[in-house]
């Protein structure tokens, strides 16, 4: 038997990926920002090895889930395009 | 390792993608029209000797002189000025060896550019087919290049291009050019002394084309067409949504009878099988419906549908150019909004962006489905037509008049008389190839399933959080999800939405569906799995909301489902496409207004008439 406690472990693991899933679809320039700052954080040099490791780890497995920041996953062009993103913004000119 | 930098560039249509994935292994997206690459793609390979190559494919540019944003891209790569892109050190030139009258044009204005060069004269077997000569060592003695010939959609068919390039990479020169010279009278020339063609049309696509340009005969076939896709969604797809059904059905069912009572249970149940089970039965509509888009792109007919269509867009403020646009929005939003980079006039392309969400996307088939399903009769209508399939049809084009109506505002608007005419290639018929048709249906499902594993599958863990906690205190009466937060929210929304008919179980739909609009489906079905008591009648979605709906609601949220944004990934890409927060703002207001009036206008008018 399940005891209350694994369920609620599991529960809340998946509660936190799906949460974290989302956030970094939808909000990937806050999350990377936050990202940066916990990095810097961890990884001072005041920090024990340990925790300056883990600093290192999240450095490394940086990932973006829509590289285009669109989030629609629509189209396999994120995945195989890692590209600089470019802008192509509507602009008017006054007619001669 | 170093690696010689390639770039491919050429005219809409002439196959660079196709060649690129023949080189690459890559699975872009091509079809047989101009304007499918709008960016520029990267990709590696390795030749036989071991030398590695990148490869750039560009967007199709009839001249470096551009006019659009996707024209720019290729512009400014050929001439090295694209920041953080180091220039190439080889440019492939890949004309249509069957229309070389225009596309030895741009091949002669990249010539000019001084850089070294290849021409890949693609579609070889298609010219050869039509009677077309080409005497190759001529044209290259003619233009001062070498040529190669590729036929870039068969296996091998680059094999010629990998040897040459992997041979003289290093020592392909640039060839002198006479800027003075006149491009059409040299491109006269040339074809004069290297190129026989016995007719400068296809003699089939002629006849074929007097039918289908026809301009009554042409739009009613067009009309055909669109009904008998919409009719067979309905018709062809039931046996394999059944299937699914009571797979999952049966799987969670399974599943939830081995494990104990508890959290994790419902979570699994009622979350995730009750939810992601709702979405995934669509995937047959989805794939029937992306066929004949496939087989209809790979013909070469759309561009001839924009062709008809352009007059009717002209009048409702939108060019014969915005129709890829708007049709790549069939699947989504997204790639439809970005692909309106070829479109040159920056205010067409504005009033585009403002539409294309108006075009129904295929993450509005599971929820236009689930309703049509429950409250439509399955019946014949003239002993031929589904009146299902009919009623999915009037909605597919109740979003394109909207987008009309929508442009034609626009346009009186600005108060715009200037005109533009369309000038757009039409490609030769082919036949569609049932292996692009598989890959593109194959690409379509792992889309599909990869949004169903990932977003709707968070959205739907979460709303099972949201609607299982806080849990109900003591005595309660209700069922626990009124109390929970998912429920409060839902009838709080509820006196909002209430004048439209939408009761608070739709509120809370309308939430997650703001991730991705399949999401409102998944969201339902969680939402009444964790209100009903009975399993079964929780997992058979379509037959709750029969039962306790009335119809004019299901009518409302199907209006509501015409205009509303519920996607939040189509306004990012509008804020990046047009830098600009107001125009997300004035989108975002003007189609949340336009769907709460039309599902109001449906609400009302239904609740007399029913």
């Amino acid at each position: 038997m399940m005891s209350d406690w694994i369920q609620g472990l599991i529960i809340a693991a998946a509660v936190s990926w799906s949460l974290l899933h989302l956030l970094r679809k939808y909000f990937p320039q806050q999350v990377g920002r936050f990202r940066a700052k916990c990095v810097a954080a961890l990884r001072a040099p005041s920090q024990p090895r340990i925790v300056q490791g883990i600093g290192g780890w999240m450095q490394t497995h940086e990932k973006s889930d829509g590289d285009c920041e669109s989030g629609c996953g629509g189209c396999s062009g994120c995945a195989s395009n890692p590209q600089p993103k470019e802008q192509h913004p509507v602009t008017f000119h006054r007619r001669p | 390792m170093s690696h010689s930098l390639i770039a491919l560039v050429g005219n809409p249509n002439c196959g660079k993608t196709a060649l690129f994935n023949q080189l690459t292994g890559s699975r872009q997206k091509v079809a047989n029209y101009a304007g499918v690459t709008v960016e520029r793609k990267e990709g590696r390979f390795t030749a036989p000797s071991g030398r590695l190559f990148k490869l750039l494919d560009l967007p199709g540019a009839y001249s470096l002189d551009a006019t659009s944003p996707d024209e720019v891209v290729t512009r400014d790569i050929c001439l090295g000025r694209l920041p953080g892109e180091a220039e190439p050190d080889l440019i492939v030139c890949v004309a249509d060896a069957t229309n070389l009258r225009l596309h030895l044009r741009f091949v002669l204005e990249v010539k000019r550019l001084g850089r070294p060069m290849v021409l890949a004269l693609n579609m070889m077997d298609a010219a050869r087919k039509r009677g077309i000569k080409i005497d190759r060592e001529e044209l290259q003695r003619q233009l001062g290049m070498d040529v190669i010939e590729t036929v870039a959609i068969k296996a091998g068919g680059a094999q010629a291009l990998v040897e040459h390039l992997d041979k003289t990479v290093d020592t392909q020169r640039a060839q002198p050019f006479d800027a003075e010279a006149d491009p059409h009278a040299v491109v006269r020339g040339i074809l004069a002394a290297a190129v026989s063609m016995p007719s400068a049309t296809d003699a089939m696509d002629d006849r074929i084309d007097r039918v289908v340009l026809h301009p009554a005969l042409g739009l009613a076939i067009l009309a055909v067409v669109m009904f008998f896709i919409f009719q067979a969604v309905f018709s062809w797809a039931q046996p394999l949504m059944d299937g699914i059904d009571h797979g999952v059905s049966a799987l969670g069912t399974w599943i939830t009878s081995m494990m104990p009572d508890g959290l994790l249970r419902s979570l699994v149940g009622d979350g995730i099988f009750a939810g992601l089970g709702s979405v995934l039965v669509f995937l047959p509509q989805i794939l029937i419906l992306f066929f004949f888009i496939l087989v209809l792109e790979e013909s070469g007919y759309l561009p001839r549908a924009a062709f008809l269509l352009d007059r009717i867009m002209f009048k409702a403020g939108l060019t014969g150019r915005s129709f890829i646009p708007l049709l790549s929005s069939f699947a989504c939003a997204i790639p439809g909004i970005m692909a309106t980079r070829s479109i040159q006039d920056p205010r067409d392309r504005l009033t585009t962006i403002l539409v294309a969400p108006l075009m129904t996307c295929s993450a509005r088939l599971p929820v236009y489905t689930l309703l049509i399903a429950a409250f439509i009769p399955e019946r014949t209508v003239w002993s031929l037509f589904n009146l299902q399939g009919i009623v999915l049809f009037v909605l597919y084009v109740a979003g394109i008049v909207s987008a009309f109506a929508v442009a034609s505002f626009i346009k009186w608007m600005r108060k715009d008389k200037s005109e533009h005419a369309l000038l757009m290639e039409l490609p030769s018929y082919r036949m569609p190839s049932p292996r692009n048709i598989a890959i593109g249906l194959w690409e379509r499902a792992l889309i599909f399933l990869r949004r169903v594993t990932t977003i709707i599958l968070s959205v739907t863990i979460l709303l099972w959080f949201l609607s299982t906690f806080p849990a109900p205190p003591e005595g309660a009466t209700l069922p626990a999800i009124d109390y929970s937060l998912a429920g409060r929210i839902g009838h709080l929304l509820q006196y909002v939405f209430a004048p439209i008919g939408f009761n608070w179980q739709i509120c809370v739909a309308l939430i997650p569906g703001l991730a991705a609009r399949e999401v409102a489906v998944s969201a339902l079905g969680t939402v009444y799995a964790m209100s009903g008591s009975d399993d079964a009648i929780a997992a058979q979605l379509g037959h709750t909301i029969a039962a306790q709906w009335p119809l004019a609601t299901a009518l409302s949220l199907l209006a509501w489902y015409v205009f509303a944004p519920q996607c939040m990934s189509t306004l990012a890409v509008i804020r990046r496409e047009t830098n600009s927060w107001r125009t997300v703002a004035t989108a975002a207001t003007y189609l949340f207004s336009l769907a709460y009036l039309a599902s109001l206008l449906t609400y009302q008018i239904a609740r007399v008439l029913t």
